[in-house]
């Protein structure tokens, strides 16, 4: 207690704050996350299903891609598409036994199943190179092939055509495009998710989130919906593993913990539930929080900083529980888990 | 069945609905045990008894909400036993519940505009492949979910959240989002529990005007013996599961069995209304 109190106010530092380096990596992860979380903003905040598993999908998604680049050696944006396919077969399939359970029973259905996925990632070592990471499937290629070459061809264009006349050169700026592909794509899934919504087919959606069996008796098949909505989530999700994998270069299993999912909430929470546009706000402010506390130095080791950082992520959630429940941009009057 | 078709009905007494033999039990306990009768075409049928008598355990399995054990069940000459509660809805029988399901996180104009069928852009396929059309056919659901709010004195609350609606307005929402559906069979739990005698009185009489006018059938649950005995052309009445006795309300009134069973007292609980101690008209 002595060390904290004596330290605590030393060499508190913000300079982070003015490195483009710095929210580079913020915006990416946020745009990255914002896409994993429009799938459980659909879920839950539209719907009404208690996903829990998105991590599972996130984790199908990144491996499915790099498997089917490095191993199977197909085009980046082919092994994208069986990627997403992939994971959505993989959403069917939780989805089909389970989406007729309870809400609370189907969320620790979709927990294992990420569990499981995670696990299996984990152990299945030649299928996605174990706990080294996707590096290990990429090395012992007979000629090393690189999951994010393609990628990083495009990235290069980009920077070389357009970026580099603008001012923006050097290697601080080398991630910039993906920052620009990742919110390009999110923003874009607002657009198109808002107009879905408000569509028709919306309108059901958001029926089987307040009740149930009034849609049912209204002649609405309310479990073709459920599956529809976990399988847009599982498609979001497969999306956003793809761009953590060209993010973080390599795939690791540990990048798929279930405590990925609740960060997702978390992000639902701070934008406000039943809210697209919300999802990118919560989303900018969780990853600055959380990445900005790595820089904070506060005579705490590493270890330490890590802890505390979700230890403030759970203060300032029961914070806005208790004086702004609807989140920063979400309807009071939408709020699912209002009462 | 002979009873049942007694009286003067307007299409001859044609069923719309028929209810053989029906069976559903809950562990031990037969909620229902060989319920069998018809409701005919374009009636106003009471279905009545004491409480645990099977009545909304019967409407469930009518509706797809529960599985029956056995037994039959036809709508319009169709069976309809063990199909799945939204193609029941689909195919003209609609249901309102014992407690209101008002979506209460959505506006009133949603609740009633959900309801409307045939709207291309419910599909996802066919929402993306046909826009225009799933557009157009909205323009017509707004128009007529604004129309029947207008009936139902309703068309002040359409944007508001259906959460802000009193009892009894949730409980006209819910008919007249039922409506939307265009039914040509509702079937009404309690319409009348829990409304002013007002909200209530216009709740029949608009029964009563789509039953004449577009020869809606309607079969509902109801305590308030004054409510059946003046509105229902026939009554149904159940106890322990089956059904006791079924004929016109003033046969009925008279039936020892029914007296017995729930008008009479006994150990059931008293009916509302106090209709037994009514001199018959």
């Amino acid at each position: 207690m002595s060390a904290i109190a004596t330290t605590l106010p030393l060499a508190v530092s913000f300079d982070f704050l003015t490195a483009w380096g710095f929210w580079i990596g913020v915006l990416t992860f946020a745009a990255v996350y914002g896409i994993f979380t429009l799938g459980l903003q659909i879920n839950v905040g539209y719907t009404g299903i208690i996903n829990f598993g998105q991590a599972g999908f996130m984790a199908i998604g990144a491996y499915a891609s790099v498997i089917f680049t490095v191993e199977v050696g197909l085009p980046m944006l082919l092994s994208l598409a069986l990627a997403i396919l992939v994971a959505v077969i993989a959403g069917l399939l939780i989805g089909l036994p389970s989406l007729r359970l309870r809400a609370d029973y189907f969320a620790i259905a979709t927990i294992a199943f990420s569990e499981i996925i995670r696990l299996t990632a984990q152990n299945a070592r030649g299928l996605t190179g174990g706990n080294q990471g996707t590096i290990a499937l990429e090395l012992e290629q007979e000629e090393p092939v690189f999951f994010t070459d393609g990628w990083f061809e495009v990235s290069r264009s980009i920077s070389d055509n357009i970026l580099d006349p603008i001012g923006f050169t050097g290697t601080e700026f080398e991630n910039l495009p993906l920052l620009l592909l990742a919110w390009i794509l999110l923003v874009a899934l607002v657009i198109v998710l808002n107009r879905l919504i408000r569509s028709p087919w919306g309108r059901v959606l958001r029926a089987i989130r307040e009740d149930e069996d009034a849609a049912r008796a209204l002649g609405k098949n309310a479990f073709g919906y459920k599956l529809q909505s976990l399988s847009i989530a599982a498609a979001l999700g497969a999306l956003s593993g793809w761009l953590l994998a060209l993010q973080l270069q390599t795939v690791n299993q540990d990048a798929f913990d279930p405590i990925f999912t609740f960060i997702g909430y978390a992000i639902l929470v701070l934008g406000g539930l039943a809210s697209f546009a919300g999802v990118m706000v919560g989303s900018v402010v969780l990853w600055t929080i959380l990445e900005g506390m790595r820089f904070l130095d506060v005579g705490l080791g590493a270890d330490k900083i890590a802890a505390l950082r979700f230890i403030l992520v759970g203060l300032i959630l029961i914070l806005l529980m208790a004086f702004r429940p609807q989140g920063a941009l979400g309807k009071r009057e939408e709020m699912v888990l209002g009462d | 069945m002979t009873d049942a078709t007694a009286s003067a009905q307007p299409d001859g007494g044609k069923p719309i609905l028929e209810i053989a033999d029906v069976w559903k039990h809950f562990g031990g306990i037969h909620a229902v045990a060989g319920a069998t009768f018809a409701v005919p075409k374009g009636s106003i049928t009471a279905l009545i008894g004491p409480n645990g008598a099977g009545k909304t355990t019967l409407f469930n399995i009518v509706t797809g909400f529960y599985r029956a054990d056995r037994g039959a069940i036809a709508y319009e000459g169709r069976s309809i036993f063990r199909k799945r509660a939204h193609a029941i809805a689909r195919s003209g029988m609609v249901r309102t519940f014992q407690i209101t399901k008002a979506l209460e996180a959505m506006p009133v104009i949603d609740n009633m505009m959900l309801a409307a069928p045939h709207q291309p852009g419910e599909q996802l396929p066919t929402l993306l492949a046909r826009p225009l059309a799933a557009r157009h056919r909205e323009d017509e659901i707004h128009e007529r979910a604004l129309e029947l709010l207008e009936t139902f004195d309703l068309a002040d609350k359409a944007d508001d959240y259906a959460g802000t609606l009193s009892g009894g307005q949730r409980k006209l929402l819910e008919l007249a989002r039922a409506l939307m559906a265009e039914p040509r069979m509702v079937l009404l739990d309690e319409p009348m529990a829990g409304i002013n005698p007002t909200l209530g009185r216009r709740l029949l009489d608009h029964m009563h005007e789509l039953r004449s006018e577009r020869g809606v059938t309607f079969l509902f649950i109801e305590h308030d013996m004054d409510v059946v005995m003046n509105h229902a052309d026939e009554v149904v009445v159940m106890a322990q599961g089956d059904v006791i006795v079924k004929g016109p309300p003033h046969e009925v009134r008279e039936d020892k069995r029914v007296i017995d069973a729930y008008l009479g007292g006994g150990d059931g609980e008293a009916p509302a209304g106090g209709a037994s101690e009514e001199a018959p008209s």
